[in-house]
């Protein structure tokens, strides 16, 4: 007895510390020092891709060895003499690119994101906010760990008063005439602007008037660009005024047009110009068959909400027609020796953030372009048209952007978003689809089922979520509003100071359970609320994203000395997803000086 | 329709078991009974029957016909398991425990295992404890197989051919270890082929022959009953001339010789010089276990 | 019997069972070491400048399934011949022994034997592979993989029953290589003609290997309930094979001992 005693009592110890070595063991196993994500088990920061077909921005080279180091390429070429210590990724079987480079997006906080995560690790914005370019520009600078891809901007664009690129929500100074030429692009370069961006369009390509600049002052601007030692671009849509942008000196333009096809002798003309053409044939050739089985082969689960709503997202009216005529053109541009650089014009309806590149070199293709030459558009060519340096190819010192796809892209370019891996400043990518649209931030919650978000019956609270007081204090500026509850109304008091670009103060209300957190409003369709105030005009600001990059989709009322009823159709609001919620802000904007308004009953329904 | 009450004195038995194997009959009517304190010999030649009938005492065998009870239940229960230990014909255990191991695993089965270092000293195991089983001898092994069956300190064991395949001094050494047991009261139940063996070791002998019972009786009276005696001769006389005779069991020629089975030597000696006077080559020898079966058959009839 | 020593005989019985296995060498090295050296060989030294970028981690899921499938088979199959064989069973079935103290103590063998092997795979992938994952991906793998010792206990218990002594290591080396070969465990199941493919979705190793390599994300793409449910129909297959083959071996059994 006594033996089997000790013998049940040794074995159950052995067990126990048996059962301990092992949960040991797996508690002290490395786990992933990169981003979450499918790329596990790659290194990062220090490592070397060995025997890979790289593609240096120019041309692909077989068995090439690239070391990464500290952010940057340390060498690349074939067999490199790599320290032993070196980690090192097996490539063979696949295809090194340098990051992409999309020559032609607009730019939100989340657009960033969604662009690195699809192999895009430089965007070349044609147009947004300042403040929000001038906040992404020490990204860029710096060499590490970031979320979003870098970001170069032409900030606000030129256009006329109510011109095209007004209707987006973000500040624009417009001009009216050569005169105010010189002194908006020095206001430009102190913004920050990375080269100038003038609209030309009068929206006869598309049967609408639209006013536009006159030729003389898109030359002025072009002129005073070049002054200051900013490149201009111009948006066109039609033959004749790519023609006028030529001739007045622009760089390059930021569309091919769809209106007519360009003769040879015009081709041959743009080539001499040695001007560059952006064609974005992304949203030329719309609901394009390759595109559709590009979002087909991509997993669900890589898209943003963002990006699925872009995707399926169509221009009112439509712009079928012409597609053939914009791939026609590109034919014949690059026929004559133009330089072509890929860009897609996203989020635009019918492109996504990101993926829509791999649709370009698609559609790039179909124009004509070989594999090698179409990855060059969007690589080295891009990067070289807008002067952005360090970036677009594979060369020592150059920035570690690097995007690893399976498969041999020099045979088939279409593969290229078969991505295996992508790096930003030697940095392994997360390609998980980060909350709320690509960011970090709150998952989208679903929304309650009432309508009624306040009628201030127990003071300044809602039925869900809550208000606060919402100021340009957050981005520097000194405007101030007071919020009190007076006979069941929310009156709201202040004052616009003078200061930042784009001033605002009054009241925001937030749904979620969490501060900005995104609520679902979808199937409601439109906030109303009861107002009367002072007779200045005031804006509701649909705050989508818990991460505000820029200013905010608004829309604008009057509050007059009568109560009236504003009902604001979420529609209304300019952007993709007006039904997600993060908060509601009820502000005045300039001009400068005090307001009082008042609000009751607000619904979202 | 011996199968009445048991009697308190018997510990098992079988009653008119008959047992197949297909188209075989391994058992033919048995009946055994074992009685509480007694060492019975099942003793039969190979074949007999005699591990049948133990497998069906132990339960590692259904009962097919008639009954069979141990400590007056069904004899796999798991109160009589406790109750009994068993040394079968099983080629061996793991050869990579030791026999201290083997001795303590078979302990932990049972509700008050003997000690081990008393198994070990009833089995003459003590200065083998911390070796391997595999590196034993043939005799070591059997003596660790009774160690086994011992573990549960058992009230009745049943040892089934126990000393096949030993030698000579192996084997007296585990039929000294066997006695001991009948002196602790256990009941023992011992198959074997080996009348010697049934003789040095049982108080009541049951032979068991074709898988019916044969005879059964002290291992003195079994012994006198098998003390028969072949008469091999070269004669003139045929077969059927003695068979008649006094005592003989059989008669038959073989090759020159007649060979003639007898429980009366001398008186078939005479009788045989008489009648043949060119009668050569004469011997006389012990019977055959074979022949001392046949015997018992003849009796019976 | 009381729980106590209903507990101590389970005990005893495993602690034993181990004993003698690791005693054993002609058990205990191939089914601790092939493992480790096929990943060594495979993934380690092929896979630091290998043949994509992924492989010392698949593999791990893989060799991993190898190696817990290896002390299972061969510790239930050619143990429980063996034993029934040399007459081992029979004199245990006479003991008051529980039937359930020797299939647990198997079980417990095979489980046991698979750790270790696992917990090496796992130290080896890490730190000789650099292979990283999740804390989560490595407690669940493990996870995984020791969960795969129930069904291949259940194939090694039917082989065990039907086939005979010695015969019974030929069969398991007959069902073992082919099956961890055809189900992907040492070359990636992709690599191979689809007529291949097809005989694998019959396997319980390659259903195994794919749970495994779910945790992983990098299986073929089947829902985790086809592979559970092949798993769990297999494994009551292989018990009723099993317990057929008991029936029909007691009444045997004395004819084969005789």
């Amino acid at each position: 007895m006594k033996s089997a005693r000790h013998l049940v009592g040794r074995s159950l110890t052995w067990f126990v510390v048996g059962v301990a070595v092992f949960v040991g063991v797996l508690t002290t196993l490395p786990v992933p020092q990169a981003a979450e994500g499918p790329d596990r088990g790659v290194p990062d920061e220090m490592f070397a891709i060995v025997d890979v077909t790289a593609f240096d921005g120019e041309a692909f080279r077989q068995g090439w060895d690239v070391w990464v180091e500290d952010g940057r390429i340390r060498h690349a070429g074939q067999r490199l003499d790599l320290p032993d210590d070196l980690p090192r990724l097996d490539g063979r079987g696949h295809t090194l690119i340098p990051g992409l480079v999309d020559g032609h997006v607009h730019s939100f906080q989340s657009s960033l994101g969604d662009a690195l995560r699809f192999g895009v690790t430089t965007v070349l914005d044609q147009s947004t906010d300042p403040a929000f370019a001038a906040a992404m520009r020490p990204a860029r600078e710096e060499v590490g760990r970031g979320t979003g891809a870098d970001l170069f901007s032409a900030g606000m664009t030129a256009t006329a008063p109510e011109g095209h690129g007004t209707q987006y929500g973000t500040p624009v100074e417009t001009l009216s005439g050569p005169d105010e030429a010189a002194e908006w692009v020095r206001a430009r370069k102190v913004e920050g602007s990375d080269w100038i961006k003038i609209i030309y369009e009068d929206g006869s390509a598309f049967d609408m008037e639209i006013p536009s600049l006159d030729g003389e002052t898109v030359a002025a601007v072009i002129e005073s660009a070049h002054a200051e030692g900013l490149a201009a671009v111009v948006h066109v849509s039609t033959l004749e005024t790519a023609l006028e942008a030529m001739a007045f000196g622009a760089d390059g333009l930021v569309h091919v047009w769809r209106d007519e096809l360009v003769s040879e002798a015009d081709a041959r003309r743009f080539a001499e110009a040695d001007i560059f053409v952006v064609p974005t044939l992304s949203v030329m050739v719309a609901e394009d068959p390759s595109v559709a089985e590009l979002v087909s082969e991509t997993d669900d689960a890589m898209l943003s909400p963002i990006q699925r709503q872009t995707l399926a997202a169509r221009f009112p009216g439509g712009l079928a027609e012409g597609g053939d005529v914009a791939i026609e053109n590109v034919r014949r541009l690059r026929a004559a020796g133009v330089r072509l650089v890929a860009g897609t014009d996203s989020p635009n309806p019918g492109t996504g953030t990101g993926i829509s590149m791999h649709g370009e070199l698609r559609l790039l293709v179909r124009a004509g372009m070989g594999n090698t030459e179409a990855l060059a558009a969007a690589t080295s060519v891009a990067a070289d048209a807008f002067g952005v340096a360090e970036r677009g190819r594979i060369a020592e010192g150059h920035l570690a952007d690097l995007v690893l796809v399976r498969g041999d892209l020099e045979e088939d370019v279409s593969r290229s978003h078969d991505i295996v891996a992508i790096w930003k400043d030697g940095y392994l990518v997360d390609r998980a689809v980060g909350p709320a649209g690509g960011g970090p931030g709150a998952e989208i919650a679903p929304a309650p089922t009432e309508t009624l978000v306040a009628d201030f019956e127990n003071g300044f609270e809602a039925s869900f979520g809550e208000w606060d007081v919402t100021t340009d204090q957050l981005m520097g500026g000194s405007s101030s509003a007071n919020p009190a509850v007076r006979d069941g109304a929310l009156v709201v008091t202040g004052e616009i100071a003078p200061g930042p670009a784009f001033p605002w103060a009054g009241v925001i209300w937030m749904p979620g359970e969490q501060p900005m957190q995104p609520v679902d409003f979808s199937g409601r369709e439109a906030i109303r609320f009861r107002t009367r105030g002072d007779g200045r005009q005031y804006s509701v600001m649909l705050i989508s994203s818990a991460q505000p990059a820029g200013p905010p989709p608004t829309v604008t009322f009057v509050a007059s000395e009568e109560w009236a009823q504003v009902e604001v159709r979420l529609d209304d609001f300019p952007t993709a997803t007006p039904e997600i919620i993060a908060g509601l802000a009820f502000v005045a904007e300039g001009p400068v000086g005090g307001f009082a308004f008042e609000v009751d009953e607000v619904e979202v329904r | 329709m011996q199968a009445g009450p048991q009697q308190d004195h018997t510990l098992a038995s079988l009653s008119r078991v008959t047992h197949r194997y297909g188209p075989v009959v391994a058992l033919d009517g048995l009946d055994l009974e074992v009685r509480r304190g007694e060492v019975l010999g099942v003793l039969g030649p190979n074949g007999a029957g005699k591990t049948t009938a133990i497998s069906l005492l132990l339960g590692s065998l259904g009962v097919q016909e008639g009954a069979a009870s141990v400590f007056g239940c069904a004899p796999g229960a798991p109160e009589v398991r406790v109750r009994r230990g068993a040394m079968l014909q099983i080629s061996g255990i793991s050869a990579n425990l030791t026999v201290r191991e083997h001795i303590e695993l078979f302990r932990a089965y049972y509700p008050a295992p003997l000690p081990a270092a008393r198994l070990l000293a009833m089995a003459g195991l003590e200065d083998l404890a911390q070796r391997r089983y595999g590196k034993l001898s043939g005799g070591q092994k059997q003596r660790v197989m009774f160690a086994l069956a011992l573990a549960g300190d058992p009230e009745l064991l049943f040892l089934d051919e126990p000393t096949t395949g030993l030698d000579v001094d192996a084997r007296h050494r585990l039929w000294s270890e066997i006695r001991g047991l009948r002196e602790s009261g256990r009941t023992t139940v011992l198959t074997t082929h080996n009348l010697d063996e049934a003789d040095a070791l049982a108080d009541r002998v049951v032979v068991i022959h074709n898988g019916r019972r044969i005879a059964e009786g002290t291992p003195a009276e079994i012994k006198s009953r098998t003390a028969g005696r072949l008469v091999r001769c070269v004669t003139r006389i045929r077969p059927d001339e003695v068979a008649g005779l006094p005592g003989v069991v059989e008669a038959r020629t073989r090759g020159r010789h007649l060979e003639t089975l007898t429980t009366q030597p001398e008186d078939l000696v005479r009788e045989l010089l008489a009648r043949d006077e060119a009668l050569a080559d004469l011997t006389v020898v012990a019977a055959g276990l074979e022949d001392a079966f046949l015997a018992l058959t003849r009796d019976t009839k | 019997m009381t729980l106590g020593r209903r507990f101590r005989i389970y005990l005893l019985e495993a602690r034993f069972q181990i004993v003698e296995a690791l005693r054993e060498p002609m058990f205990a090295i191939p089914t601790l070491t092939f493992p480790l050296i096929f990943y060594l060989f495979f993934s380690v030294i092929m896979g630091t400048r290998g043949v994509s970028l992924t492989v010392p981690t698949y593999a791990l899921a893989t060799y991993g399934v190898f190696g817990v499938l290896g002390p299972a088979i061969f510790g239930f199959g050619a143990g429980l011949a063996n034993e029934r064989d040399t007459g081992v069973l029979l004199l245990k079935q006479t003991t008051p022994m529980p039937a359930g103290a020797y299939l647990f103590a198997k079980v417990m063998a095979a489980l046991i034997f698979g750790a270790v092997v696992v917990a090496a795979l796992f130290l080896m992938a890490a730190h000789m592979a650099g292979v990283a994952l999740h804390r989560w991906q490595w407690f669940a793998l493990a996870g995984v993989l020791l969960a795969g010792v129930i069904p291949f206990c259940a194939l090694g218990l039917a082989i065990g029953v039907w086939a005979k002594g010695r015969s019974a290591v030929a069969v398991v080396n007959l069902v073992f290589l082919p099956m961890a070969m055809l189900s992907g465990l040492w070359l990636p199941i992709f690599m191979f003609p689809d007529v291949m493919q097809d005989i694998a979705l019959a396997l319980p190793a390659y259903h195994h290997a794919q749970l495994a390599l779910k945790v992983i994300a990098m299986d073929a793409g089947q829902p985790v309930q086809v592979h559970f449910a092949v798993l769990m129909a297999e494994t009551l297959v292989f018990l009723a094979l099993a317990t057929l083959g008991f029936r029909r071996a007691d009444s045997f059994s004395m004819r084969r001992s005789r």
